[in-house]
């Protein structure tokens, strides 16, 4: 299994940046998590534009779901027309997603690109290899975390996500964290709604992974710095998104 | 005066594009025309998204205005406190936009933004530029702009249909930057964009001095683009690229 970054940028993307997006492999087999902008072009980087088997997104905030947008155009409106695929929505996406499709030129529908689901804060689904399970996570909106496990390997994304335990049992063993660091310092007198690197890392040694992928880091932090403070409390590898990053994940 | 590329790809980004959007600067002054998705992330190679002095959007089509999303919570959580950036865009824009957000977020947009609407037709002045519109047609309103500066000229299309109002907005001009979304014509879906051969008859019927095609449809080949825009207009020809900078006029 192969997690590649599409967007690694938090909230807004700095220069040549995305936000929030990845995209998981096994065999021919390929998982879209969020879908924030810039990464439907970073997207075709790595595979052909439909040649992708679900989608899944998070939460409702812009950064994780306006690429939804170019997406959805190039499945309705690309020569070839893809065959459907399935598309989870955490709650509220919809709600928060669909008035931008609406304009005096007619609406488009994400039903007419997408096998449309919305997804219970718990859920459990299955996509080709995919093994889906979600947890809510502590977030201004209603947030998913969401595992993926294939060919026995584990990987886990935490969205977006203040301190949880749901976090903690949700990415329980697995082979690869990638976990939400938005903040530096020490998070104190902040709202539980991101992490800070420490904490993330944190949570990386309470779940027994081996190795983090600190992502969402604020665009004016110096990321090399949320990777030193990361290390203070986790022991195995951490590492720093960004566009274009690939992990392999063994079991 | 010179304008710079931040995406050229219609309707959904290529790989390694971005959706419309110029960005243009004059003596220091620097306006984004269009911010498509993508074009937030070009558009800081060239300047700190908060150096910018303006944005000109033509028509809501997201493709064409996406990146006010992004561009609102990068000045949210900016450090210093911003003066609201002018933001000129026919009715429908901003409230695309604002659609993304709940009532406290609006407020909060319409503090970071100073927005006054086009009417399709008027002229106004942004900074040292003088604008005049025109409305061309599209899908929905869409106002082509032509922006003079230091003695220099340039229009640009947005979406926009065959149109004897592009031909006479773009009399004359240093630098037309047209849509070309097509290579064949669609009457199916009516004249609501240019093949690359009719922005061409365009650029030469309003004796445009260099023609720069973009908005290409993602997947199209952009070299037919160019050749079949050759065959209509022999002046000086170019086929948008993200990170291009032309210069406007000698």
């Amino acid at each position: 299994v192969e997690v590649v970054v599409l967007g690694a940028h938090g909230t807004w993307p700095s220069a040549g940046g995305a936000t929030s997006g990845l995209l998981v492999r096994s065999g021919y087999h390929n998982l879209v998590l969020d879908l924030g902008t810039g990464t439907v072009a970073q997207l075709q980087e790595h595979v052909d534009l439909f040649d992708v088997h679900g989608v899944v997104i998070s939460h409702s905030h812009p950064d994780h779901v306006t690429d939804l947008y170019a997406y959805l155009m190039a499945r309705l409106f690309s020569p070839e027309r893809p065959p459907m695929i399935p598309l989870y929505l955490a709650p509220k996406v919809l709600e928060r997603f669909a008035p931008l499709l609406t304009d005096d030129s007619g609406d488009m529908k994400l039903e007419e690109g997408f096998d449309l689901s919305v997804m219970e804060l718990r859920t459990d689904v299955t996509i080709g290899p995919f093994r889906i399970t979600t947890a809510p996570m502590s977030h201004s909106v209603p947030t998913v975390g969401i595992r993926v496990e294939a060919e026995g390997a584990v990987m886990c994304y935490s969205a977006d996500t203040g301190p949880t335990d749901e976090l903690v049992t949700l990415a329980s063993g697995c082979d690869l964290l990638v976990a939400e660091a938005s903040w530096q310092d020490d998070g104190i007198g902040r709202p539980p709604i991101h992490l800070t690197a420490k904490e993330a890392a944190e949570i990386a040694t309470r779940t027994g992974c081996r190795r983090v992928v600190l992502t969402h880091i604020r665009p004016y932090l110096d990321k090399e710095r949320s990777r030193e403070e990361a290390a203070t409390t986790f022991a195995g590898e951490v590492e720093v998104a960004t566009e274009g990053l690939t992990e392999e994940v063994r079991p | 005066v010179e304008v710079v590329v931040l995406g050229s790809s219609a309707a959904w980004p290529e790989a390694g594009r971005a959706a419309a959007g110029l960005l243009l600067r004059h003596e220091g002054f620097s306006v984004a025309l269009d911010l498509g998705p993508g074009t937030l992330s070009n558009l800081q190679r060239h300047l700190p998204h908060e150096r910018l002095d303006a944005l000109l959007i033509t028509h809501e089509h997201l493709d064409h205005c996406l990146d006010l999303a992004p561009l609102t919570v990068a000045r949210v959580f900016h450090p210093d406190p911003l003066k609201p950036l002018p933001l000129h865009a026919p009715d429908g824009v901003f409230d695309r936009i604002a659609a993304l957000e709940d009532e406290p977020g609006v407020a909060e947009m319409r503090e970071l933004f100073d927005v006054h609407t086009i009417e399709p037709g008027q002229d106004f002045e942004v900074g040292p530029l003088h604008v005049s519109t025109r409305l061309l047609p599209h899908m929905v309103p869409n106002a082509g702009l032509r922006i003079e500066a230091g003695g220099k000229a340039l229009v640009y299309t947005g979406d926009t249909g065959p149109s004897e109002e592009l031909v006479t907005l773009a009399r004359e001009v240093d630098l037309l930057v047209s849509e070309a979304s097509w290579l064949e014509p669609r009457q199916d879906l009516g004249p609501i964009h240019l093949t690359a051969r009719q922005a061409g008859e365009h650029a030469a019927r309003a004796g445009a001095a260099t023609l720069l095609l973009t908005h290409l449809w993602p997947g199209l080949d952009r070299d037919r683009s160019r050749s079949d825009a050759a065959e209509a207009f022999d002046g000086t020809l170019q086929v948008a690229d993200e990170g291009m900078t032309v210069p406007v006029g000698g």
